[in-house]
């Protein structure tokens, strides 16, 4: 019978605040430097004429690069604290290493990419690669940060019957995965739909015909990154932490309740099981109330 | 015996992960843009993504109990809800940040809820957004892909004697082979079970078994040798 | 012709043609998993080559348009070539003792390959992908995977038998490192690469690049255990880093369009 502690509840809090902040800066990282699937965009404008000052990083989709990252930096924080060093300082010492990293396999993709567009008159400009570098850097520390420390919470720290059987590296693997999966789809559509195509109409998905033709002039100038990251920072950013943060909240909660209510090890399960499909019901009706939300409310499609 | 229940662990595992892959809503890199219905991400990663998130709370009741419903029914409720959160994610920035309906390029009224799809669709697109029938097949999908991954990691660790990281690492292994092969079926793009490329199905449930067989025989071999 | 003569000797480097690639580094990496008494410095060399092999089959299947992106063809690689390496590392629990148990291992390298040919043909056959070097590409990807994952698992823990190999990389949990920058190694060169001027010698530059990065990061969890030979991996690796890292931009810059320190630009119509 697992007993439900102030201590549990609290760890289990600790680990949905910082899914949160993973998932905001994993977006925002994506939008500093253009990365995954916008970056298409940001690679076709080349080729159709629109000569950009965008940080093309292309290192293959933000699943596997931050399922690089996080087992880097769990992997080598887990090295330091099985050596003897203190968590405070094992923790960012891993996820410094994997930024270092994360810079080397940025300024290369980066590189890769404008030097393969030389027909396109695309040029290196060594302004625009130096000074994305560390802001790419940091973003991408404190997502990897946040989530080595829940990869140590959940393998070391955590009280019996939410500790996890997996390795701190196998666990940072796994939620690398998952975050950069769901930074892929919940918080790039914001920079791709909206920000990249700014003087196109709103209220409509972008059209065939506007692909790589991109927004290059900003409010005040050439854009760059920064203007792309600070307007996503407003909207995408933290919906991307919010869905994060809620998975990894509803996780526990549900494994909660069922320690909770049931009296046997196979009851708990059970119930954590019943509570979770009731969740996604809810889930699936505040889908239907949105979409006829929004279908009321923005009204049938004008224009040609 | 072991042996077989074994072999018939990691083949239906694989065999239920193509089918939850084909169900999942996928639109690749042109749905970040509005210009596909789905999920903006590749095939291969988000099931992936489903799939661990399952396999992780999976292996926690793994060490309560050894009943196989409660492992895989728990592995695929794990990845439901992770499912189900992210396109709900993806809808609010649809709908709210860039002012767009949710509909679906395939179809002209929804099976399930019967609103009409036409009128809102933007022209020279091919839909939008997570509409209510990709929902619940994403769904689904995240269902059987989560209960595909969990029963892998249940035969390697009841019946091949694997320690813990040993299977889920190799779980996700046998996982990643399943998927991308169903993703290479589907070609990228799938809005779920109402599309006709659903229809191809059959041949990726083929090509999965004959793949988890390799796999099957993979892990005999470490528990069988490994033991020696 | 004659400028990339030019260029190739001063980044001073000239890479073997594919099959000649394939071979050589076949034949070191098999060798290197295979010799457990050779010191992890050499044994890198054997990863860093079986790395740049499997990024050029990646190369080669790519060009052909495979539709839905690099990734998942290295995910496929590492995915099944880790389970059959794992096998191939046991095998050597079926011999007795001496050179048997060398056997076990290429008998499980073979075990992998035969492996890939099947997927290979699965995708061609019955999912029907045209791809006209699908089968002999998978084979020579999933046999890359799996030397990569015994030499770097030989390279931890000094042997690659099984026990000791699951005592000291799974169970640390370092084989999530070791899958998922080999599967970067092989998909990332030819992704950031990607382009119509893309040239074969800068792509597999960058895959020694990542594979040094590997190697350097074993070091570091190796000079813990064994401080001799984990500080004499980290320096070997370190020095093939700097020099594919700087060959690698140096190439870039002089072969794109052109290199300016800023600028404004080109405006349209």
């Amino acid at each position: 019978m697992i007993t439900i502690t102030i201590a549990i509840v609290a760890w289990a809090l600790v680990v949905a605040f910082l899914a949160f902040i993973a998932g905001t800066f994993e977006d925002l990282e994506s939008d500093v430097g253009s990365q995954s699937n916008p970056n298409s965009q940001v690679q076709l404008a080349a080729q159709v004429g629109y000569v950009n000052r965008f940080f093309n990083k292309a290192i293959s989709g933000e699943p596997p690069a931050y399922g690089v990252y996080c087992a880097v930096s769990a992997g080598i924080a887990w090295l330091l604290l099985s050596n003897g060093l203190a968590a405070i300082l094992a923790i960012p010492i891993g996820a410094g290493i994997a930024a270092i990293v994360h810079m080397t396999l940025a300024s290369t993709a980066h590189l890769g990419r404008v030097s393969a567009q030389k027909r396109f008159e695309q040029p290196i400009y060594m302004d625009v690669f130096i000074r994305q570098l560390l802001p790419i850097a940091t973003h991408g520390f404190i997502a990897v940060l946040s989530i080595t420390t829940i990869c140590y919470i959940q393998a070391s720290v955590m009280p019996e019957g939410l500790q996890s059987v997996f390795p701190m590296p196998l666990l940072g693997l796994i939620w690398g995965i998952t975050i950069g999966s769901i930074g892929s789809s919940v918080g790039d559509v914001h920079y791709g739909t909206e920000r990249e195509f700014q003087d196109r109409p709103f209220g409509e998905g972008k059209r065939v015909t506007y692909h790589g033709k991109i927004t290059r002039y900003a409010e005040c100038g050439i854009r760059n990154q920064n203007d792309i990251v600070y307007f996503c920072a407003k909207h995408g950013g933290p919906v991307t932490g919010l869905v994060f943060g809620s998975i990894l909240l509803f996780e526990n909660w549900r494994s909660l309740l069922g320690f909770m209510i049931g009296m046997t090890p196979e009851a708990q399960v059970g119930w954590s099981i019943g509570i979770g499909v009731g969740i996604v019901i809810v889930l699936i009706v505040i889908n239907y109330l949105l979409v006829g939300f929004a279908r009321k409310k923005y009204g049938e499609f004008v224009g040609e | 015996m072991d042996l077989i229940i074994l072999f018939i662990c990691i083949v239906a595992g694989g065999i239920l992960t193509s089918l939850g892959v084909h169900m999942m809503p996928v639109g690749g890199a042109p749905a970040a843009m509005g210009t596909a219905t789905g999920i903006a991400t590749g095939v291969t990663m988000i099931s992936t993504g489903a799939a661990m998130t399952g396999l992780f709370t999976a292996s926690t009741v793994e060490t309560m109990t050894s009943n196989i419903w409660l492992v895989v029914l728990s592995g695929a409720v794990g990845s439901m809800l992770m499912m189900a959160f992210t396109m709900l994610g993806g809808n609010i920035i649809y709908t709210l940040a860039a002012g767009i309906v949710p509909v679906s390029g395939r179809v002209d009224v929804d099976p399930i809820t019967k609103r009409p799809f036409l009128p809102f669709k933007t022209p020279q697109t091919d839909g939008h957004g997570t509409p209510d029938v990709s929902y619940i097949s994403g769904v689904i999908g995240a269902f059987l892909g989560g209960s595909g991954g969990a029963l892998i990691y249940y035969g390697l660790v009841n019946y091949a004697d694997f320690s813990a990281p040993l299977a889920g690492i190799s779980a996700m292994g046998i996982f990643l082979t399943n998927a991308v092969l169903s993703a290479y079926n589907i070609g990228g793009t799938i809005e779920g079970f109402h599309d006709p490329k659903f229809k191809l199905l059959p041949r990726a449930l083929k090509a999965c078994f004959i793949g988890s067989l390799i796999c099957a025989v993979f892990a005999s071999l470490i528990s069988y040798a490994g033991g020696l | 012709m004659d400028a990339e003569g030019k260029v190739k000797e001063k980044i001073g480097f000239g890479w073997p043609d594919q099959r000649n690639l394939m071979i050589i580094a076949l034949v070191v990496s098999v060798i290197t998993a295979v010799a457990t008494e050779l010191p992890p410095a050499i044994k890198a060399v054997g990863l860093i080559l079986a790395i740049a092999w499997g990024a050029d089959v990646v190369r080669t299947i790519t060009h052909y348009g495979i539709g839905t992106g690099v990734p998942s063809i290295g995910m496929l690689a590492l995915g099944m070539g880790m389970v059959g390496a794992f096998a191939g590392m046991s095998m050597s629990g079926f011999f007795a003792t001496g050179v048997g148990s060398y056997a076990g291992v290429l008998i499980g390298v073979a075990l992998v390959a035969i492996g890939g040919l099947i997927y290979g043909l699965v995708a061609v056959k019955i999912i029907k992908m045209d791809i006209p070097v699908m089968v002999r590409g998978m084979m020579e990807l999933t046999t890359a995977g799996a030397l990569v994952v015994i030499n770097a698992s030989s390279m931890l823990a000094g042997t690659w038998h099984i026990d000791a190999v699951l005592g000291s990389v799974v169970a640390s949990g370092w084989i999530a490192v070791i899958f998922i920058l080999s599967a970067m190694g092989m998909l990332h060169p030819y992704n950031a690469c990607l382009g119509p001027d893309e040239r074969r010698g800068r792509t597999l530059t960058l895959s020694v690049e990542i594979g040094t990065i590997l190697c350097m990061l074993l070091g570091i969890n190796l000079v813990f255990a064994d401080p001799v030979n984990g500080s004499l991996l980290i320096l070997v690796s370190a020095i093939i880093w700097i020099a594919s890292y700087v060959s690698f931009v140096k190439a870039c810059m002089r072969e794109a369009y052109e290199t300016v320190g800023t600028g404004l630009i080109k405006t349209l119509g």
